[in-house]
């Protein structure tokens, strides 16, 4: 039997509010490890003079 | 930790250099613009195009998300045996890599899965979980064994040795995810909805639309992601060989 429209819509918002937030936290993680790491790999390589 | 434990095993003096020069067969800036007029679109069907379910109503949408991100994750462990097996064969460390990369995100997606599935099966069954059903029984079991890689593979120190524990975990656990799935299959009494079968599926043309919309949106999601996390994994991969070179510079 369907739930009740007003239900079911908390249950799918949910539902598909856990998978954003999962890809927009991993996405951040990510970029943010991306950004730190060039930084380091610049400083690096003007350190050594290329 | 993981991302440094592999880097530090691919940038081993002596390994094959990663092929981050290699032009890509997709150019880097389409790929993420593809995947968000994909998801904006399968959104937009979902939530406005498609009708809803005789039996399940509103709360079938649910479909929409949960079996694709099922699909792609299942795929990717499948996949990631596969280059478990180049990289067995090959010994090329970027192999390995992109083993690991691949497993990482089928984790990710099918943590996903299995909250999605709660969610719908609480609308739907009345119960958060149900143990007496195969299908969800059986993912958790793949997702859970999946989870041991990680473990397994920064609980060896030795570089190469890690690598290559981690492709046979990878063949093994990839090999059991297809035989799980087939023996499920053939079970006998069933809870989970079975839409897609081996006749094509009972999907009206509106909701397999919808569905195969959905299904490409996440592929595309999972190959952006999967880029992203193999360019970080390069950039700390250069950034340990630039370390190491600026150490033995500083000793000298």
């Amino acid at each position: 039997m369907a739930v009740p429209l007003h239900e079911a819509v908390r249950y799918v918002a949910g539902a598909y509010a856990v998978v954003f937030v999962l890809v927009v936290l991993y996405t951040t993680l990510i970029t943010r490890r991306i950004g730190r790491v060039e930084r380091d790999v610049q400083a690096m390589e003007e350190r050594l003079g290329r | 930790m993981s991302a440094g434990a592999v880097s530090a095993g691919l940038a081993r003096p002596g390994t094959p250099p990663a092929r981050a020069g290699r032009r890509a067969a997709i150019p880097a800036g389409v790929l993420p613009v593809l995947t968000a007029v994909l998801l904006a679109t399968a959104l937009a069907l979902v939530f406005f195009w498609v009708r809803d379910e005789a039996d399940q109503g509103f709360v079938q949408r649910i479909f929409y998300i949960h079996v694709p991100l099922g699909i792609v994750a299942l795929g990717g462990y499948m996949a990631g045996a596969g280059m478990a097996i180049a990289h067995l064969r090959t010994g090329e460390r970027e192999w390995d890599l992109r083993s690991y990369v691949t497993i990482h995100l089928s984790l990710i997606l099918s943590l996903g899965v299995l909250v999605s599935g709660s969610i719908w099966a609480r609308a739907s069954w009345g119960h958060w979980w149900v143990w007496n059903e195969p299908m969800l029984v059986s993912f958790l079991i793949v997702f859970l064994l999946y989870c041991c890689y990680q473990p397994l593979r920064f609980a060896i120190d030795d570089p190469e040795r890690q690598a290559r524990y981690a492709s046979v975990f990878a063949v093994t656990a990839g090999a059991f995810v297809p035989l799980n799935f087939a023996a499920v299959r053939l079970a006998q009494s069933y809870t989970h909805p079975r839409v897609l079968t081996a006749t094509g599926g009972n999907l009206p043309g509106d909701m397999r639309l919808t569905f195969l919309v959905c299904l490409a949106a996440v592929v595309s999601l999972y190959t952006t992601l999967w880029r992203l996390e193999i360019r970080a994994k390069r950039l700390r991969i250069r950034a340990a060989r630039l370390r190491r070179r600026l150490n033995a510079e500083e000793v000298a």
